[in-house]
């Protein structure tokens, strides 16, 4: 294509703004852009032509906002028209090599799970702008002052998949180099090229010295052609206006700097003016451009955090997996996520820089149960995550759905797995951990491992993948079974890393197989591979061996700058451990949870188990007579909100310790009856339907959590599915209520004899009636004791 | 005891003649630690109004609103500024996590994120009301969308009037919340007058005489 081949040799010249131009030509506010594209074309044709003049050679359209969202079913034909437009325009001015670009801008909405876009609304809103600019003639698609990882990797997605055009992408950045999102240059680098951008960069927000000073990061790591849009300066108010003060020749000074720098695509976002552009290109237009270089760093990320692979030693945390841990194992059939979002916090406490997520077991959907468990850990923990499954659909609808660019685990040297999983890493971006082991096997030799390795790394290349995106794991064996097995892989690591130039990662724990102890002979390999130079292990960072190897090795080598992280870690006195409990605490249990405090309400638990005491009795005798007495003086006024809370997580975590007591002996715990709570759609609030469930939980109901901004028929389905009795409803505004209403007349067509009781922060008892619930809860614990009313449940 | 630790306590249902417990009061520094770490982003315009007493509306803007609440707290200005403030994703990153670990902890950390953010629009308005009292203009207090009869349905033109989904990433969802959740807009009215302002403040504008965190 004409615009790939300039890009290749040439610095190319965008256009300036195009909102500061309309403003200036009656343009008010409130009113959308690209309705001009329908009243005023002359006008938009003129600006066009004005950047034109001004020796610009790519136009963008005036469809920034020209989406469904905005503009409902005028958005295509308000798309067709804003780059028909600056078609024509380029077609008068009549000279070679202008192309034009149709601008694609955020929705103006955030997507799940912090706003309520779903992604795939979001792609389908961007595929009809993309298709509508490809038919109506662009030469380019302009991604263009996006704040959001998620929402321009769907608008990514979306021009891929639905035109042939390049793509340019450029994000909106702050003085420090973040997004809104917390996302650093480095992971915008690494997301968009992975998803296969043309051209990257920044645009708006800033002036162009503050790009200048951004700039450096961008050139570090990116191996496409940097795109350079500042504003003309920083936006300041004045008398209920915005103004830009940067003037044209500075503003080009500045330009003409960063193009010596080696940014190629040089163009004005707002308060430019053809002046600027013009002023611009005088000074650029016999600039030689400088070559784009290939980088060589290994990126994952997050929406908000970026992973270097290669610098320091990584950790990858394990726990998420239900292979031989039963607790999680129940969890994923449960669909209890708390508890996976819990393990994902409790690695990242302990120092875990990536997680590995795993969620096969036989007996569920794992495509479903993937693209819900990234979904829940990236709304709370923002490491990036590696996804680990054996099947590709999996990994697709996962890679797909992932905010940043992710890990994914993993390819071997068999010819299947490639040419299953290389297609998705070269679509979707992702650093793959590529295994040791072919159609033969797994080789006995280190010289057999680095030639599987060789082979893995060279077939990546045939799809595009660079070897930085390969991270090779040389297979760790169990010494048990052959003597020189960990000799073995410790000498592929180190040849893999001389012969390839590719990073290395090892699951650690395999060596140790059938011996006693296993963490002495896990952390004394850990550190041998370290020393080999291995880049990221696949460990259980609550091992305090391992991390005691893993900070030690960081101390010795000089990778812990003055032992910042192993003073920090080693320094303090060791903590004591709690005394054994005597059969003469035998209140604590009650008083532990009556005063809130959870590490000695497990402690007593576990105490009570130890002592041979019933479950059943801990739950009647200390737990329940302890809850009944922080509720009732929450109902009396004299325990507040936090304390109530306090004492139910005491309360929560004695449970779980008794849980795992009885998984032990192979029992569950009986549950009683099932109950749904739920917020209802359009409510993104969810804090007052949380603090019911841990109190039902409690009180041993079986509460099926339906989260937040739940459509009527999806309530409705569950409770069928479930055959529940009891519905829990949560609205915070009069707005939301209307679909609690909705919910409830579905439900009691549906299911006439379920209950409905309903709470937030508009409703009352007369409001409750109205929309024809069975029970307003006026507070936290009436709705315990409704269920209990309810299910004849007294205590 | 701080200002805004007497709000967080206030948000939690704390009463001035109930003492909140030790392990709260930790429980509070522990989470204003974190919240301090966020950054509180907000922006501001000025629009021109025009008040019609007899309908019991405003044009602010271009934009006709019918509210005898509001009508009530503008008249006598001569224009109003409108602001958007929002901790950001962070915030609601924040609180989730918080929320997961432990509950109380999350309807403290609500509390908290709550009370700061009414901290930081108070320092905002304590700028805009050193700029306009230069040009002779005195400032109202801070009035909401969802205040009285004040339609929440507004949110959506605010966030056009400030530019706010693109300045500082607050947007608007379909039932007219705001998103990320830990946000607030407000209209500041100002006049050539120094005079009190006769609307009722937002607890008094509220029908919900029973609410937990009615100001005492």
């Amino acid at each position: 294509m004409p615009f790939l081949e300039d890009l290749q040799n040439q610095i190319m010249f965008f256009d300036g703004a195009m909102g500061t131009m309309l403003q200036q030509a009656g343009l008010q506010a409130g009113e959308k852009p690209e309705e001009w594209n329908f009243t005023h074309p002359e006008t938009i044709q003129e600006i066009h032509t004005a950047y034109l003049r001004a020796g610009c050679r790519i136009l963008s359209s005036n469809t920034f906002g020209a989406n469904s969202i905005k503009m409902g079913e005028r958005a295509g034909e308000a798309v067709a028209r804003g780059v028909a437009l600056a078609r024509q325009a380029v077609a008068r001015w009549g000279r070679p090599n202008c192309y034009v670009a149709c601008d694609i801008g955020p929705t103006g909405k955030l997507l799940q799970p912090i706003g309520d876009l779903s992604f795939q609304d979001a792609y389908d809103t961007f595929a009809q702008m993309v298709r509508a600019g490809e038919k109506a003639g662009a030469d380019l698609i302009l991604l263009e002052t996006f704040s959001d990882t998620l929402e321009i990797k769907a608008a990514l997605l979306a021009a891929k998949e639905n035109s042939k055009l390049p793509v340019a992408a450029t994000m909106i950045f702050d003085a420090q180099g973040k997004l809104l999102t917390g996302a650093d240059i480095p992971g915008v680098v690494a997301l968009l090229e992975g998803l296969g951008a043309d051209a990257i960069g920044m645009n708006c927000g800033l002036g162009p010295d503050q790009f200048e000073m951004l700039l450096p990061a961008f050139l570090e790591y990116s191996s496409l052609p940097v795109i350079v849009n500042p504003n003309a300066g920083m936006p300041r108010t004045e008398n209920g206006q915005t103004v830009f003060d940067v003037p044209p020749e500075t503003y080009a000074a500045s330009m003409e700097r960063m193009a010596r720098r080696g940014a190629r695509l040089l163009g004005g976002c707002c308060g430019t003016t053809p002046a600027h552009l013009e002023a611009m290109v005088k000074i650029c237009r016999d600039l030689p451009p400088l070559p784009v270089i290939q980088k060589k760093q290994t990126l994952v990320s997050s929406y908000s955090k970026t992973v270097e692979i290669g610098e320091k030693p990584v950790i990858i945390g394990e726990r998420i997996n239900p292979t031989g841990k039963k607790l999680m194992k129940q969890a994923l059939r449960e669909k209890d996520l708390t508890y996976v979002v819990r393990e994902g916090l409790m690695q990242k406490d302990h120092g875990a820089h990536i997680l590995d997520v795993n969620v096969g077991l036989p007996e569920i959907d794992e495509k479903e149960m993937m693209d819900r468990v990234l979904f829940e850990l990236q709304s709370v923990i923002d490491l990036p995550l590696q996804i680990d499954s054996s099947s590709p659909r999996v990994l697709e609808s996962a890679l797909r759905a992932y905010n940043g660019k992710a890990m994914v685990n993993s390819v071997s040297g068999k010819r299947e797995s490639m040419e299953a999983v290389f297609p998705l890493v070269a679509k979707y971006g992702g650093v793959v951990v590529a295994l040791t082991l072919d159609e033969n096997g797994i080789p006995e030799t280190a010289e057999g491992r680095l030639a599987i390795a060789e082979k893995i790394v060279r077939t990546a290349a045939s799809y595009g993948i660079q070897p930085k995106d390969i991270v090779v794991d040389a297979l760790t064996m169990t010494v048990s079974s052959a003597t020189d097995a960990a000799k073995v892989t410790l000498e592929a690591v180190g040849l893999i890393k001389e012969k390839l130039g590719v990073r290395t990662i090892l699951g650690v724990s395999n060596v140790s197989f059938g011996l006693p102890q296993r963490e002495i002979l896990n952390a004394g390999f850990y550190t041998l591979a370290l020393y080999r130079g291995l880049d990221a292990a696949i460990i259980n960072p609550a091992s305090e061996a391992m991390m005691r190897a893993y900070y030690g090795y960081l101390a010795l080598m000089g990778l812990d700058t003055n032992f910042d992280a192993y003073i920090n870690k080693f320094s303090q006195a060791e903590t004591p451990v709690p005394a054994v409990q005597s059969a003469n605490q035998a209140a604590s249990l009650y008083d532990a949870v009556l005063c809130g405090l959870k590490a000695e309400a497990a402690g007593a638990a576990k105490a009570y188990l130890d002592l041979g005491k019933e479950p059943l009795k801990i739950i009647n005798e200390e737990l329940v007579p302890a809850l009944d007495v922080v509720g009732k003086g929450f109902e009396e006024g004299t325990v507040f909100l936090p304390k109530l809370l306090m004492s139910a997580e005491a309360a929560k975590s004695a449970f779980e310790v008794i849980k795992e007591h009885l998984m032990r002996l192979g029992k569950t715990q009986e549950k009683r009856e099932k109950i749904i709570l739920a917020t209802v759609k359009g409510d993104i609030h969810d804090i007052g339907k949380n603090i019911v469930k841990v109190l039902l939980e409690n009180y041993g109901y079986d509460v099926i959590d339906l989260g937040k901004d739940v459509a009527e028929e999806k309530i409705v389905e569950e409770a069928l599915k479930n055959q529940v009795q009891l519905i829990g409803l949560s609205a915070l505004m009069t707005t939301t209520v209307l679909h609690m209403e909705s919910t409830i007349q579905m439900l009691k067509k549906a299911k006439p004899d379920c209950k409905v009781m309903v709470g937030g922060a508009v409703l009352t008892q007369e409001y409750a009636d109205q929309i024809g619930a069975d029970f307003y809860g006026k507070d936290a614990m009436a709705s315990v004791y409704y269920a209990q009313q309810l299910f004849h449940h007294t205590t | 005891m701080e200002q805004i630790e007497r709000e967080i306590l206030r948000y939690l249902g704390y009463k001035k003649a109930s003492p909140p417990e030790e392990e709260v009061l930790c429980a509070i520094a522990e989470c204003r630690e974190q919240a301090a770490r966020l950054q509180p982003r907000h922006i501001w315009t000025e629009l021109p109004i025009q008040c019609n007493l007899e309908k019991n509306a405003v044009k602010i803007g271009e934009e006709w609103v019918h509210s005898s609440d509001f009508t009530r707290y503008i008249s006598g200005c001569i224009g109003t500024v409108v602001l958007a403030a929002t901790l950001g994703w962070e915030g609601d990153r924040m609180l989730r996590e918080c929320s997961v670990r432990d509950m109380a902890k999350g309807v403290i950390m609500q509390a908290t994120l709550a009370a700061y953010l009414e901290e930081s629009l108070d320092g905002l308005q304590e700028q805009i009301k050193k700029a306009y009292a230069e040009k002779g203009l005195y400032l109202r207090s801070r009035y909401s969308p969802g205040y009285g009869d004040f339609p929440i349905s507004l949110q959506k033109k605010v966030l056009e009037w400030t530019q706010a989904p693109k300045r500082i990433g607050l947007t608007v969802t379909e039932s007219c919340m705001l998103s990320p959740t830990k946000s607030v807009t407000a209209f500041i009215g100002f006049s050539p007058r120094k005079e009190k302002c006769v609307a009722k403040s937002k607890c008094q504008a509220c029908e919900n005489r029973n609410c937990a965190f009615r100001e005492e």
